[in-house]
């Protein structure tokens, strides 16, 4: 993988800023507690299945509390998020987007769910000329699903809409 | 054999493959020319597609991304000083400033050309050694397994630059991810939380897209606003594609000894397309007659980093199909791309589907051949994709991720294990947890806990059986020595300059 190292640093305040606590102790910090419940949780297992598992969770909690330490011994300077959107609400709602796509698609097919998803999504994040794009994505839609549905034979989630373009795409196809 | 490559071969031509190998190509320029996008990115969208192909046609599909990717990189690197991958940062050091005296045609083609060869080279040796090494693996039992894992994993851990401490952490992520589903010695479902689909262990294509795919939409989205914008239009100055014969010759030696250094390193776990470059950039220089020139304009060094890196690719398959132990991250997408289509990597598979095996091997020769048209005839059409908002990348991301996820098996649940990989992959980018050891440790911890269970039943609990089967105890002293290797060129760099502190990789 591509290495950016961060810099050098060795300063004692390193791991906090102003009394808050970096994002990279706090991760390590909550891996190691992620990985202590996980190893607490093998003692319920059966007494033959439980030592592999309790070796490789244990030396994990040990391994990332001294990844929270090692962290917050790094350099002062955590990466600037250059971009300013640490709380971006727009990069929130690109999330919830495509995290609510497919409950969509199982609810409403997908042509549909397709369609409003990837409008949404392009809207939000204001792509130039949106109209364009917005207008594109109906047959964009319509040719993914014929390459999944169709050429592809993916199962996709359908309503009477997605069925009567499947039919029809099949009767071209012959 | 003869009769399994002949019909590897013709299986590698017929049309279908051979449109599967342009298409897979041209996937991977696009993933490999913008800046953000990765050959790991690619291939992990494109897993669930294979999916619904047949295999031949799936994989020589995906060798095509991978490779096509790796070498697309170069486009933006020589044009615009920007690698379009991380394995194309050598490549701006002597392509931008070739650019800047007007020669872009030149760099770009001379890149297409030591890919082609690099990648060749690297079919050639696919090829030859995979099915010795095949071979070989046919005698191991449990015991050489657990060690050849162990292998694995300290490699990973030791060879990747940055912090000992992340690197391990990470690979226990990734062998604890392993733990989901049922233990291999009695059967006892482990974190499934009651759902049935845990019970057979996390899918390793989901966990993929999760990781490499979703975030990197998130990082798009997040710089949809501040894109990037290629300064004026890229202009191409008439000149000529390629280098002449003179030049040529003048690196065959360049060539070859780079394609060497992408192949032997290409073999090794966690030493990726990304770093050979470094390497065999700083041999070319260190032999070269005009040192001088590197980092102004030299072809050379272009050509050392580009055929390295290309060469690494079909490196990094050899124990991937021969051994099903991943030379990188994007092997280790490969190789669940394969057991997605209900393959064993491995030595069985040259047993039971040999045809199979040399029609990727045949597809993957062709694939580099069209990869060395298409670049030096088509790179003007190929940095066209340089023009596409981030906006549109983000949201296309997203959506073929989703869908990838559920194309598997057509179940919502693995949507669900992909966000939730992601979310992990978030939390373990922000702690500076590289990523190459959770995705092997993900690949090979069940291997390791399979084989262990069955060596310690085999020797009834007795673990000195790893030191006392020779195989074992040769690969287990191999590791050793990489390890102490690696601890004494950290202590003496340590030594040599004690204000530098060891920073973890953050990827």
């Amino acid at each position: 993988m591509a290495e950016q190292g961060d810099g050098v640093g060795s300063s004692a305040t390193a791991g906090s800023v102003r009394g808050r606590v970096s994002p990279s102790v706090l991760a390590g910090a909550v891996l190691a507690a992620g990985f202590a419940i996980l190893t607490v949780t093998t003692l319920d297992f059966p007494e033959a299945s439980r030592g592999y598992p309790l070796v490789v969770l244990g030396v994990g909690s040990v391994l990332f509390a001294c990844v929270a330490v090692q962290n917050r011994k790094a350099a002062p300077s955590e990466a600037v998020d250059e971009h300013g959107s640490g709380r971006d609400p727009r990069v929130a709602g690109f999330l919830v987007i495509w995290v609510l796509y497919p409950v969509a698609l199982i609810a409403i097919g997908f042509i549909v769910s397709t369609a409003v998803a990837l409008s949404a999504s392009l809207l939000l994040l204001r792509v130039k000329r949106p109209l364009v794009w917005v207008v594109g994505v109906v047959p964009v839609t319509f040719l993914v699903f014929a390459l999944l549905q169709v050429v592809l034979n993916i199962a996709l989630p359908q309503t009477p809409l997605d069925r009567s373009v499947a039919d029809f795409l099949y009767g071209l196809r012959g | 054999m003869d009769s399994a490559l002949l019909d590897g071969l013709l299986l590698a031509l017929q049309p279908i493959n051979l449109l599967a190998a342009v298409v897979g190509v041209l996937l991977g320029v696009v993933f490999g020319a913008i800046p953000g996008l990765t050959a790991t990115l690619g291939v992990a969208l494109l897993v669930p597609v294979t999916f619904v192909l047949e295999p031949a046609t799936g994989m020589i599909m995906l060798t095509g991304v991978y490779a096509g990717a790796i070498y697309a990189g170069a486009i933006t690197a020589i044009l615009l000083r920007i690698p379009g991958t991380p394995a194309s940062i050598p490549t701006t050091w002597d392509g931008y400033p070739l650019t800047q005296q007007g020669k872009p045609r030149l760099a770009l083609g001379s890149a297409a050309l030591a890919s082609g060869i690099g990648g060749l080279v690297s079919g050639i040796a696919l090829l030859t050694l995979s099915p010795l090494l095949a071979g070989l693996a046919l005698s191991f039992g449990a015991v050489e397994y657990v060690a050849l894992v162990l292998f694995g994993l300290i490699v990973v851990v030791f060879l990747l630059e940055g912090s000992l401490l992340h690197s391990c952490a990470g690979v226990l992520v990734g062998v604890g991810l392993g733990l989901v589903g049922l233990d291999p010695a009695q059967g006892f479902a482990r974190y499934s939380f009651g759902q049935f689909e845990l019970t057979a262990g996390l899918g390793v294509v989901p966990v993929l897209i999760g990781a490499f795919c979703i975030t990197e939409a998130v990082r798009l989205a997040r710089t949809s606003r501040t894109t990037y914008r290629p300064g004026g239009s890229v202009s191409m100055t008439p000149g000529r594609r390629v280098p002449s014969l003179r030049e040529l010759r003048s690196n065959g030696w360049n060539l070859t000894r780079s394609s060497a250094i992408g192949v032997g390193l290409g073999i090794l776990p966690a030493v990726g397309p990304e770093t050979t470059p470094f390497i065999s950039y700083a041999a070319a220089r260190r032999f070269s007659k005009r040192k001088d020139l590197y980092g102004k304009g030299s072809l050379e060094g272009l050509m050392a980093a580009e055929s390295s890196n290309n060469a690494n690719v079909g490196g990094s398959l050899i124990p991937t199909l021969a051994l099903g132990i991943p030379g990188s991250a994007v092997a280790a997408v490969f190789l669940g791309a394969l057991t997605l289509q209900g393959l064993r990597p491995g030595p069985l598979l040259f047993v039971e589907q040999p045809v199979l095996v040399y029609a990727i091997f045949s597809g993957f020769m062709l694939v580099n051949l069209f990869m060395l048209i298409g670049g030096i005839l088509f790179v003007r059409q190929f940095a066209v994709v340089l023009r596409l908002p981030h906006a549109a990348l983000a949201t296309a991301v997203a959506f073929f991720s989703v869908i990838g996820a559920f194309a598997i098996g057509s179940n919502i649940f693995n949507v669900w294990v992909m966000f939730g990989a992601g979310v992990l992959t978030a939390l373990l980018l922000a702690a500076r947890i590289p990523l190459a050891p959770v995705v092997l440790g993900l690949i090979l911890g069940p291997l390791l806990e399979t084989n262990l269970v069955r060596a310690l039943a085999a020797s009834q609990g007795d673990w000195t059986v790893f030191l006392q089967r020779p195989i074992s105890l040769t690969i287990l002293l191999v590791a050793l020595c990489v390890v102490v290797f690696v601890c004494v060129g950290r202590v003496r760099r340590r030594l040599a300059d004690p204000q530098k502190v060891t920073e973890p990789a953050p990827h």
